[in-house]
Order: structure tokens, then sequence, then C-alpha cells
């Protein structure tokens, strides 16, 4: 009698406490890309290989905990020259760090193209310090698209130094954006 | 267009061609090898933008002097060469040209293949004709070098062949390339 008692709480709390969903995300299911300008032109790639994993209740974005991981050394620019630079010690310097981490933190609701704006943390390279990321959850049939943007100071992650410092020669800004298929978590 | 075989050199549009090209050819290969020898990958990047630039301009520049050549015969080869060496003054020419449009379009091809964009200085760009692979990019590198090594043996003989028309032979090879009052 009394785990029927335990069955009908939990039936009639679930609503209560709202139904958490996690799902997973990676470079076989949607697109991580980045553009940076160099010497006034835009240069476009996009990270191969990298993991989302994102938990959320009653499909609420603003619930969401995600943590993301890119392999910086997937980074493709279609340009064997550009892509192993971008592999060196002035830039990602993937022997040391071969990841870069990302972790949401507090969200709040955005006015504009994304429904909301997370303050997250970055790990890149050897620098951890907060990172912003608008997004917003998409319905495209049957199925939820994570989208969104990110504009990263690439300095502050110390990602091009010495000649490449100059943001006359490289823009400070390389614009983050993704467009993802979530698929459930079993 | 008469007064070119009277006076038995090319005439001033054909001798502009011609010098650009030679100008613009000297630096080229003068960018190459500081291309090759730079340690600094911003300099390198910026010395291969102008490098292509300065190609896709001797490639416009060569088609305009074939184009000029088609409506402006060049002035006739003294008769007192002889059949093999009228024969290799074609096929030197011919080869020269050839060479003269195989380097700026290897390039421009390699720069594609290679993934460093299709642009000029500015904001005008070319046209994309190979998508960036590594395979096309090995070739085209190579080929791109072996064109750049046969030119040079190809123009050391167009000059060494001027030479001996000038001083050994003692006609007018040579000066029908130059400007009148020189």
């Amino acid at each position: 009698m009394r785990y029927l008692w335990i069955l009908a709480l939990w039936v009639l709390g679930a609503p209560v406490y709202g139904q958490s969903k996690c799902y997973v995300a990676d470079a076989g299911t949607g697109i991580l890309t980045f553009e940076a300008i160099t010497d006034g032109k835009a240069i476009q790639g996009q990270f191969e290989r990298f993991n989302v994993d994102l938990c959320l209740e009653d499909n609420d974005l603003m619930t969401s905990t995600i943590e993301v991981s890119v392999d910086t050394a997937s980074a493709n620019t279609k340009s064997r020259d550009r892509d192993q630079t971008l592999k060196g010690e002035s830039f990602f310097w993937v022997s040391a760090f071969p990841k870069a981490h990302w972790s949401s933190g507090g969200w709040r609701a955005f006015e504009g193209p994304w429904q909301a704006i997370c303050e997250g943390t970055l790990t890149l390279r050897d620098v951890t310090q907060s990172q912003s990321v608008t997004m917003s959850l998409e319905v495209r049939g049957d199925e939820t698209w994570l989208v969104g943007e990110a504009d990263i100071a690439r300095l502050d992650f110390n990602v091009g130094l010495g000649e490449f410092e100059d943001t006359e020669f490289i823009a400070n800004q390389v614009k983050l954006q993704f467009d993802l298929k979530l698929l459930s978590r079993e | 267009m008469a007064s070119n075989q009277l006076t038995h050199r090319y005439g001033g549009v054909a001798q502009f061609f011609h010098w650009s090209v030679v100008g613009l050819l000297i630096f080229q290969y003068i960018w190459a090898w500081r291309i090759e020898e730079t340690e600094s990958i911003r300099l390198r990047l910026e010395l291969v933008s102008q490098h292509k630039t300065i190609g896709m301009l001797v490639l416009a520049f060569a088609l305009c002097r074939l184009i000029w050549r088609f409506f402006h015969a060049p002035p006739p080869l003294p008769d007192a060469l002889s059949q093999w060496e009228k024969w290799a003054a074609k096929l030197g020419h011919l080869a020269l040209y050839g060479l003269i449009f195989l380097l700026p379009i290897s390039g421009w091809f390699f720069s594609q293949a290679a993934g460093y964009g299709d642009y000029w200085w500015g904001p005008v760009s070319i046209p994309s004709v190979i998508e960036p692979s590594v395979a096309a990019e090995e070739f085209f590198y190579e080929f791109h070098e072996i064109v750049g090594m046969l030119l040079l043996v190809v123009v050391a003989v167009h000059v060494l062949a001027a030479l001996r028309h000038h001083f050994i032979l003692k006609d007018d090879v040579l000066k029908r390339m130059l400007p009148k009052w020189f």
C-alpha cells in the first residue's frame, strides 16, 4: 500500500516539477563554424569534432545546462597551410591544449533574433573567463535544433600571439555560429 | 599598320606590353624567392597576396599582347636568317607565350587548391574554378614551379638569341623591340 502512494505521488508530481530532458549533439548532427577577418577579408572555417550535452526542463531553454567540448585541432578552413598555423603555438596550441570547453551559467531573455543569452564560461588554451552566447531552440518538424552565435575576443584567450596580435591584420572579434540537431540522450 | 613593317620595329603598344611583362616577371621571381625565404607567416601572406595580384596582371598583359599581335603583325625577321633560325625563333616565341600563360594560370589554380582565396588586392574577386584539395594543391604547386623554371630557361635562350643578333650578326632584331630614340 505504501508503495502505491509513492507511485501515485510520483505520477502526480511529475508535471509539477517539470520534465527534465537531455540531449546530445556533435559534428554528425550539426555545424559549429567560425569567421575571422584577416587582412580585411572574411575567413570561414568549422570545427569537425565537438560534443554538446544539454539538459533542460519542459523544453524551456532558460533552464538549460549546457556543456560543450571542442577539439581545436579539428579546425578546418579549407587551407592546409592555414589549418597547420591554427594548430601552432601562436593560435590554439593544440599539443598543449587540445580541447576548448564552454559551460553554461546564468540565463536571461534576449530581445532580438535569439531567445536567450547565456553567460557561460569558456576555457580556451590557458585562459578561463566568462563568455556569453546567444541562442534559440527551434522545432523543425519533429526535430529540435539549437542555433545561436557568440562573438569571441580572441586576444582575451591568447589566440593569435606574436605577429598575429595586430588587430589590423586579424580582427580581434571572431564570430562563432552553430546549428545543431539535438538527439535525445538515452 | 604598315608603319611597323616599314620601320622594322614593333609598335609602341606591343613594346609596352612586352617590357611591362618583363618587368612584372622580374618582380614575380623576386617575390617567389622572398615567399620561400621568409619565416614570418604574416609577411608570407602579404607577399603571396601581392604575387597573386601581379600574376593576374601578367596574365592580363600577355592576353592583351596576344590580341594586339593578331591585329598588328610583327615585323618580319631579317632575310639573312636561315630557315631553321626562323623556325627556332617561332618556336621560342610560342614557348614564351605558352609558359607566360601557364605560369599565372597554374599559380591561380594552386592558390585556389590551397585555399588561399580568390582575390586580388582590393575588392576584385576572381571566380573559383577548382575546390581546395591536398592532391590538387600539391600538383599545381609542382606544376607552377616547373613552369617557372622552364620559363627562366626559355627567357635565357631568348635573351642570348637577341644578344647574338645584336653583337654577332649585327642585325636589327634586338632594336625592333626598343623605342626609336634608343
